[in-house]
């Protein structure tokens, strides 16, 4: 596993070892040596976890102590089939472990193994995070982020004011659900690099090919291919190359380079033209112009603890909201006046209240989060009573984000409990005018890939935004996914039956099905690893479950399988979470019944023949770490309702935000940071402008940890 | 002895001093020879997107046993003419290998393409989580360019992919998008005219840039810094392969490609463009592995210049169109392929080598990345085998039908690129991810029915 070390640099100024008194060892100790060590030992190692040699040194232990906990908490350890402990003891050692361990967090930073892709920032035990009083603060090291390909089309391209749109991107990010622009998960590669050269070249070239639109005034003497430009003429040219792609002057080191470039580069077999366009390829390639560089240049808030500097914070606020470089933040830079946190807070508050300035990333949190904008990408086969647009759906669960976003109030359980949902309406505008693309032939998701640097904004329409009513009347249209036989005018409504938020809606339904079927695993994963904050482990290398292909049982019966006891140590976590979304097929639509196409009788008969089974659709949740939440559901409402109210759920949000703004996973010397952000997040009535602003000013995102000199050698 | 030893200091006298004879694969093998090395070995992946059904390869006359078949089918291709799709394929039919019945369930993901799992076996969902075959033959087989990805994309003005192949976790390789860029970049040097200034300007420009990435580098450590080698191995390796094509412009110029389609929009232009660049660099010797990607890892083509509308897409689940059934759209897709196949093996035939001809020592490995469909069953992966290898392989004129999955015999897609890894030297137990789920003789190679 690619894991970060949290962090040494801090260790030397947090003091003194955590302990349980002498009475409470003893109960911990005989507590692990009953129900535990049996299994967690050095040479079993079940689930790759030991604690035989574990004391009740909290702060020396504190990961091991989380997770410990975390499991204790959640009630799926000791497994079923061991002795269980009696439920004083159990309680008396959670309260041990989670006393000492909020002392620990307070007083300890022992290194913790930290995972680097998003997906596994749950390892991280939540109550490492939340379980007691935060510790101090504890910033990351200086940090290097590869720009997003928005971040080097609508950033640094289009800075260059050349049109340069049309060049191709070099940059990637991948396609797997949850939060994509990770900074652990990017560098530039060869074939990236070939790219960024190509570009470089393509843009020197329209700098200097004479047209007064593309070439400004100083680069004139640098298009004369019968005479060299003077070292002026040239220190000219480098010193505007520098302010445009790096907005800020060179050094005098970085001129005299680039001089010494151009003069070997005019030698044969080169020349005086070549030499030029050189000399202007280079800053485009140079790392800082291809990274967010966060080294901490800005003034010591403690020994070994520095801020970004101004020019780094006009790079990193800019592209927390959008790939564009935001003027506002690089003039603030210049004048001085992005400094200390309250600088900063004043910017973000008005990025974030400018109805004119572009904030992409607000609504790609949501659809990071929730992956609901997935929906295309899940292939169906044409239907002969529906037809599917699943980019309608998409853009429908988006107006409905951007509602409960602009109200502001209570964000997350309004996202999860809306009764209201708009119904093949939401469209959107590409700079301003309504957009259009041939759905038969480009999916949503390609046409704004290849759309980075417009402005989208999503609005509703007063008539139904699918023009497919089917030609075949027969047909089902995109409103009966909502439950609707007709489209309704009134828009939001409210959705028939106790359909509510986000994951009722038909996008995320079809987005984390499969393409044939409902997936009760992905649906049940999701909300065990996105709202309950839990890891499930990968499926082992090698297993594939093949359910009964048994047309007259339905999914929920034929996926017994699962309950296998290798499987179900596992799939107790996730099934019963997914099976409540039973109450819909895998295109989202409602229903009373589970449809079964007998294919074989198909086959011999030539005749559909199809099984009405009657739904189960009632849900378990199981060892959430959250006691309140855990039990049985009638439905998948009822579920939703529960988890919305879980104060577990809420800072699993918080801590999803926290990875989505900063573009790593959440270190124990980030729990201020995470506590802070869910106090402001409460106290403002849930509002996710608050929480953002708590984010963006935090240590966490404001800081460096350096080394100082004694730590160096 | 004495004969011998004059033969070889004659050879090596020619090939050092004589221009434009040292251009032929012939007189490099000759060459070769002198030194006591092997004419080297190629291998061409050809990678065609959303499934090959397996009744499109099967032979005339042999019948597919599919989920019925229990044992091994062994026979010669001599008395059975090969089906519609592969007609292409006919001159070089007694050099060819068409097998059935092999396995991939560990490559299943989701949409229409495992990308990297196919070629890596591992899962479609974890991305490049390893080598690919492709690139673990490469290791072996290197040249300057160690591979060489050229990819058909649906849009043209895509410049480069990523989405089959990867040279170890997290390294996923690049395939040039564009034929005429590809050329600039892969023969730009030995092109001539103004061509020949650009090795110059990049050198002194990757030094500059080399020089700017370490002084950076020296502000940051730990992963930070890790992140910033990768750039600068990125320009270290591209001075490197520079240097390397440098030293081989006879060879490039000798071998250069007919550049007529290179710059042309038409998707069947830019696939027959890379073939006949594949061909190129084969024969020049830059490369001795390429990966072509006919719209693998989840791509969609609209083949408007054989008269389609609908993309494979919409033709994979079942849309037919002009009086054309899906499945015969597919075909004629797939004939399309096999015709570029068979324009390159042409080309490498024609070039003497030793005592046969460089495609003797060839082997192309025509698949698609998705198994047997659009959305596939993982227990059926046709593969469509043409050359031995300089005879490492047993694939002249023969059908192979496995045993169906879970039956005793039965083999894995995996065992036969573990028996490709055998033939060039590569000796390793295993390759990728094996399926736990049926019997351990089905996921472990080599193929003896197949390794020479």
């Amino acid at each position: 596993m690619n894991t970060l070390i949290f962090s040494a640099l801090v260790s030397a100024f947090l003091p003194n070892v955590v302990a349980a008194d002498t009475k409470d060892e003893a109960l911990v100790q005989l507590f692990f040596k009953e129900h535990c060590v049996r299994c967690h030992n050095a040479t079993t190692k079940k689930g790759k976890f030991e604690l035989h040699d574990l004391k009740t040194d909290l702060a020396g232990n504190n990961a091991r102590f989380a997770a410990i906990l975390e499991r204790l908490r959640a009630g799926d350890m000791p497994p079923e089939k061991e002795p269980q402990p009696d439920l004083d003891t159990l309680k008396k050692v959670i309260d041990v472990i989670q006393a000492g361990l909020g002392k620990a967090t307070s007083g300890s930073a022992k290194a913790v193994e930290v995972p680097v892709r998003p997906g596994d920032g749950n390892h991280l035990p939540h109550s490492l995070l939340f379980g007691g009083k935060p510790g101090p603060s504890v910033p990351p090291p200086a940090r290097l982020w590869r720009l997003s390909p928005e971040g080097y089309s609508v950033g640094l391209l289009k800075s260059l004011n050349l049109g340069a749109g049309r060049l191709s991107q070099p940059f990637s990010l991948h396609n797997e659900p949850g939060i994509k622009d990770f900074a652990a998960l990017y560098w530039i590669d060869d074939g990236g690099t070939d790219i960024l050269m190509r570009n470089a070249e393509s843009i020197a070239g329209m700098l200097l090919n004479g047209k007064p639109a593309q070439t400004p005034p100083e680069f004139k003497p640098l298009t004369n291919p019968g005479k060299a430009p003077t070292r002026e003429q040239l220190e000219t040219v480098i010193r505007s190359m520098y302010r445009m792609v790096l907005v800020r002057e060179p050094s005098p080191e970085e001129i005299e380079s680039l001089l010494v470039l151009h003069k070997k580069c005019s030698e044969a077999p080169g020349d005086i033209l070549s030499a030029n366009r050189t000399v202007l390829m280079a800053p485009l390639l140079s790392p800082e112009a291809l990274h967010r560089f966060e080294v901490g240049r800005g003034a010591e808030v403690r020994p070994g603890v520095r801020t970004l500097g101004p020019h780094e914070l006009a790079f990193s606020l800019s592209l927390a909201f959008s790939g564009t470089r935001e003027p506002g933040l690089f003039a603030a830079a210049k004048n001085g006046g992005l400094k200390t946190k309250e600088d900063v807070e004043k910017h973000v508050r008005r990025i974030y209240e400018d109805p004119n300035l572009y904030k992409p990333r607000i609504l790609g949190f949501f659809h990071e989060y929730f992956g609901y904008d997935r929906a295309p990408l899940v292939c169906k086969d044409a239907q002969p009573d529906y037809v599917h647009h699943a980019d309608q759906l998409v853009l429908d669960t988006d107006l409905l984000v951007m509602g409960i976003v602009q109200k502001d109030k209570d964000v997350l359980k309004e996202l999860l409990t809306t009764p209201k949902s708009f119904v093949n309406s939401g469209w959107f505008k590409r700079d301003g005018v309504p957009a259009s693309w041939n759905r038969n032939d480009v999916t949503l998701h390609q046409y704004l890939s290849t759309n980075l640097g417009s402005r989208l904004d999503f609005y509703a329409k007063d008539r139904p935004s699918s023009p497919n009513r089917p030609r075949d009347k027969n047909k089902g249209a995109t409103e009966t996914a909502y439950g609707f036989d007709e489209w309704p005018q009134k828009q939001p409504v409210d959705l028939p039956g106790d359909r509510i938020g986000i994951l009722m809606q038909p996008s995320w339904l079809v987005a984390w099905g499969s393409n044939f079927d409902n997936d009760p695993v992905r649906r049940g994963l999701w909300i065990r690893e996105r709202l309950l904050g839990d890891k499930v482990p990968e499926v082992p290398v090698g297993v594939v479950i093949v359910l009964p292909d048994d047309p007259k049982r339905t999914l929920r019966d034929r996926m017994k399988v699962t309950k296998e006891n290798a499987c179900w140590k596992c799939h107790q976590k996730i099934d019963d979470l997914g099976f409540p979304f039973e109450a819909f097929d895998h295109f989202g639509r409602p229903r009373e019944t589970e449809n079964s196409v007998d294919y074989k009788a198909l086959q011999e008969t030539k005749k559909w023949v199809v099984h009405k089974l009657p739904l189960d659709t009632t849900g378990y949740v199981y060892a959430s770490g959250d006691p309140k939440l855990d039990g049985p559901v009638k439905n998948a409402a009822e579920m939703i309702r529960k988890l919305a109210d879980s104060e577990r759920v809420r800072q699993v949000f918080v801590r999803h935000a926290f990875r989505y703004f900063t573009g790593r996973n959440e270190t124990p010397g980030d729990a201020a940071t995470l506590q802070e952000a869910d106090r402001v997040y409460v106290r403002s009535g849930g509002s996710f402008k608050e929480l953002v602003v708590s984010l963006l000013t935090s240590e966490s995102f404001l800081c460096r940890s350096v080394q100082t000199q004694g730590a160096k050698k | 002895m004495t004969t011998g030893s004059n033969r070889r200091t004659f050879l090596k006298g020619v090939t050092l001093g004589a221009g434009a004879v040292v251009l032929q694969p012939a007189l490099q093998q000759l060459r070769a020879e002198a030194e006591g090395r092997e004419a080297p070995r190629r291998i061409v992946f050809f990678v065609e997107g959303n499934g090959m059904k397996p009744d499109h390869v099967q032979p005339k006359g042999l019948e597919r046993k599919g989920t019925e078949a229990s044992k091994l089918t062994d026979a010669s291709l001599a008395n059975h003419s090969l089906p519609d799709p592969l007609a292409a394929l006919a001159p070089f039919k007694d050099r060819l290998s068409i097998v059935q019945g092999l396995s991939h369930k560990i490559a299943s993901g989701r949409g229409h393409s495992p990308e990297y799992g196919s070629l890596g076996c591992y899962s479609g969902s974890a991305g490049p989580v390893g080598q690919t075959i492709d690139a673990a033959l490469a290791a072996r087989l290197s040249g300057v360019v160690p591979h060489l990805g050229l990819a058909l994309t649906p849009t043209p003005d895509q410049i480069v992919d990523y989405c089959i192949s990867a040279s170890s976790k997290g390294k996923p390789l690049p395939f040039h998008c564009q034929p005429e860029l590809a050329f600039q970049s892969l023969f730009g040097s030995a092109a001539g005219g103004e061509a020949a200034k650009i090795p110059f300007l990049r050198k002194n420009l990757m030094d500059h840039m080399s020089a700017d990435i370490r002084r950076v580098q020296s502000q940051l450590a730990g992963p930070e810094r890790a992140s910033l080698d990768r750039y600068l191995e990125a320009y270290e390796s591209m001075l490197d392969r520079d240097r390397g094509m440098a030293g081989m412009k006879g060879r490039l110029q000798a071998n250069m490609p007919n550049t007529d389609k290179f710059k042309s929009r038409a998707e069947t232009d830019r696939l027959q463009a890379q073939c006949e660049l594949a061909a190129s660099v084969l024969l020049s010797g830059l490369t001795n592995v390429v990966t072509i990607s006919a719209c693998a890892g989840n791509k969609y083509m609209a083949w408007t210049k054989l008269g389609m509308s609908l993309r494979t897409n919409a033709i994979g689940h079942g849309g037919g169109e002009g009086g054309k059934t899906s499945d015969e759209l597919l075909i004629e897709i797939r004939k399309f392929h096999v015709e570029c196949i068979a324009a390159l093996a042409k080309r490498l035939d024609a070039v003497k080598e030793g005592s046969g001809t460089v495609l003797d020592n060839t082997l192309i490995v025509y698949m698609s990345d998705y198994g047997d469909k659009h959305h596939p069953s993982y227990v059926q992966w046709p593969v469509v085998l043409l050359g031995n290898l300089g005879g490492r392989l047993k694939t002249s004129g023969r059908y192979l039908e496995y045993p169906r999955y879970g039956v005793s015999g039965h083999k894995t897609l995996g065992t036969l690129y573990h028996s490709l890894l055998h033939a060039v030297g590569d000796k390793r137990e295993k390759f990728g991810n094996v399926d736990l789920a049926i019997d351990k003789d089905a996921t472990h190679g080599p193929l003896s029915d197949i390794l020479a």
